[in-house]
């Protein structure tokens, strides 16, 4: 058997992903963790001396914490199964990427295995948030001085 | 659970259509009366507000706004063109003029209360929460 006859037998046998529903629960599940978040930033406003502006920090830490907690019980993963990229996609998901590898690579010891591997898929997360935000920055500086947004 | 789905979406759309109250709330400690109805005639001819409070105290005014939704964008140049206008026609006045939600739920907070006791010096706090970036 070629690799042609192959491909197109596999691309014949292989069920077709409903593309559309799992959009949609994505929509929905990470419209769902973005409306918690948005009562977060609330609750910080509203209890604390956070204003619009400075309550994004916490907001994140919480979310974060919170998704750390989930992926720690076995929870964010079933959440995971059913929603796809709506919930990796939100800031949650990199509290779930931390702790999900730290649990990997725990019986490789706390430096070694914890320590090294923690940020073995949020590294990426980290590198590519820090340049894409330069970018926006980079776009945002631009639109400011043309007139078209404020600061 | 379809059912719910629809319940909670015409829920959402009702509370949406359910505003209808005033654009402006006022609170002054002492009321002059020309100064005053200038400020709300300026405050109500703004397209882009919402609704705001306004507290106005001895030589403070607070001027906290919610902006319309598709206007937030552009916060910080309404506040700038609000604040322009205010200066511009009371230079002796110290503003607070804020787009901010912590501002507009604390002012809220201040005309509920009714009292002009230490009320110059909540605005105060106020100014200095509203400078606060971090």
């Amino acid at each position: 058997m070629n690799e042609q006859r192959y491909q197109t037998i596999e691309q014949q046998i292989s069920p077709k992903p409903p593309i559309g529903m799992n959009m949609l629960k994505a929509f929905l599940v990470g419209g769902i963790i973005c409306a918690i978040g948005q009562a977060i930033s609330y609750f910080y406003i509203i209890f604390f001396d956070f204003t619009e502006q400075t309550a994004g920090n916490p907001t994140v830490a919480t979310i974060i914490f919170i998704a750390m907690l989930l992926t720690g019980f076995g929870l964010y993963r079933k959440l995971g199964q059913f929603a796809g990229a709506g919930s990796a996609v939100p800031v949650s998901g990199f509290g779930n990427a931390v702790i999900s590898a730290s649990i990997e690579h725990r019986t490789e010891g706390f430096v070694l295995g914890v320590g090294s591997s923690m940020f073995k898929l949020a590294g990426s997360v980290i590198l590519f948030g820090v340049v894409s935000a330069f970018f926006v920055a980079l776009i945002k500086l631009i639109l400011v001085t043309i007139g078209v947004v404020s600061w | 659970m379809r059912g719910m789905l629809l319940t909670l979406c015409c829920c959402l759309l009702l509370a949406g259509c359910g505003n209808t109250d005033e654009k402006l709330t006022t609170f002054y400690a002492t009321y002059d009366g020309e100064k005053e109805t200038e400020i709300e005639d300026m405050l109500d001819k703004q397209k882009d507000i919402e609704h705001a409070n306004v507290i106005l105290v001895d030589d403070q005014l607070l001027v906290a706004m919610q902006v319309k939704p598709w206007k937030k964008y552009k916060k910080r140049s309404i506040e700038k063109k609000v604040e322009d206008e205010l200066k511009k026609d009371y230079p002796n006045l110290q503003l607070i003029v804020s787009a901010d939600f912590k501002l507009h739920w604390e002012s809220a907070k201040l005309i509920e209360k009714n009292e002009t006791k230490n009320l110059s010096k909540k605005l105060e706090d106020l100014r200095k929460l509203a400078k606060e970036e971090t």
